[in-house]
């Protein structure tokens, strides 16, 4: 991709933002590299935020204002279920749990990053090393 | 295009930079710049979240684990 074309869009899941965090340096941590530096915007749910921020406080004990400053720190576009709640209909993935975030990718049009076996039924599941290779 | 008022000393900074690194444009500059603050603040959040799983003992897998969980719990509160 050529640096004057328009930054792709992209749905981003938990599991790709809590790898970045446990190895900047990864594949991952590379991915969100990217963000920051304006090649990929990254978009994901209300609910993929919340989930981030309920195990922060359960497992790791952070205060509420902690999580909040740091979740604001991602380079992501956090969207609310009003927009993609028309699309949870549309979507393949089988459990509940993981509709939001294709419905969102359904709504943007673009690729979901995720290491989530679950997603294998998603039309429009992207691959972090494809990406990267985009990039390099 | 917008306009910021910046100190003399740290617009002469600007102007120093651009001239020695050979950029454009001190936008140019700035935007590396806005890109280091915002790498720094990931690599913050990162030592942060790696310092809390070994003080609280947790490892990597049971975040994921217990973000699945919880996943499944919000979704049944929300839809």
């Amino acid at each position: 991709m050529s640096g004057s074309r328009e930054a792709p869009k992209i749905v981003i899941d938990t599991n790709a933002i809590f790898m970045a965090l446990y190895n900047p340096f990864g594949k991952a941590g590379k991915i969100l590299d990217l963000a920051n530096r304006e090649k990929i915007n990254f978009f994901s749910t209300d609910t993929v935020k919340v989930e981030i921020a309920r195990v922060l406080k359960r497992e790791l004990k952070w205060e509420d204002n902690l999580i909040a400053k740091k979740i604001s720190e991602l380079p992501v576009v956090w969207i609310e279920k009003d927009f993609y709640s028309t699309f949870l209909d549309k979507t393949r993935v089988k459990h509940k749990a993981d509709k939001p975030l294709e419905a969102l990718s359904l709504a943007l049009n673009c690729e979901i990053l995720s290491a989530d076996e679950h997603f294998k039924l998603a039309k429009n599941r992207g691959d972090i090393d494809k990406l990267l290779m985009d990039f390099n | 295009m917008k306009t910021i008022g910046i100190p003399e000393d740290l617009h002469k900074e600007l102007i120093k930079l651009k001239l020695e690194g050979g950029n454009r444009n001190v936008a140019e500059i700035i935007k590396k710049l806005v890109y280091e603050y915002k790498k720094r603040q990931f690599l913050e959040f990162s030592d942060l979240f790696r310092e809390s799983l070994a003080k609280n003992k947790k490892s990597f897998d049971t975040i994921l684990k217990q973000s699945r969980k919880v996943r499944e719990e919000i979704a049944d509160e929300w839809f």
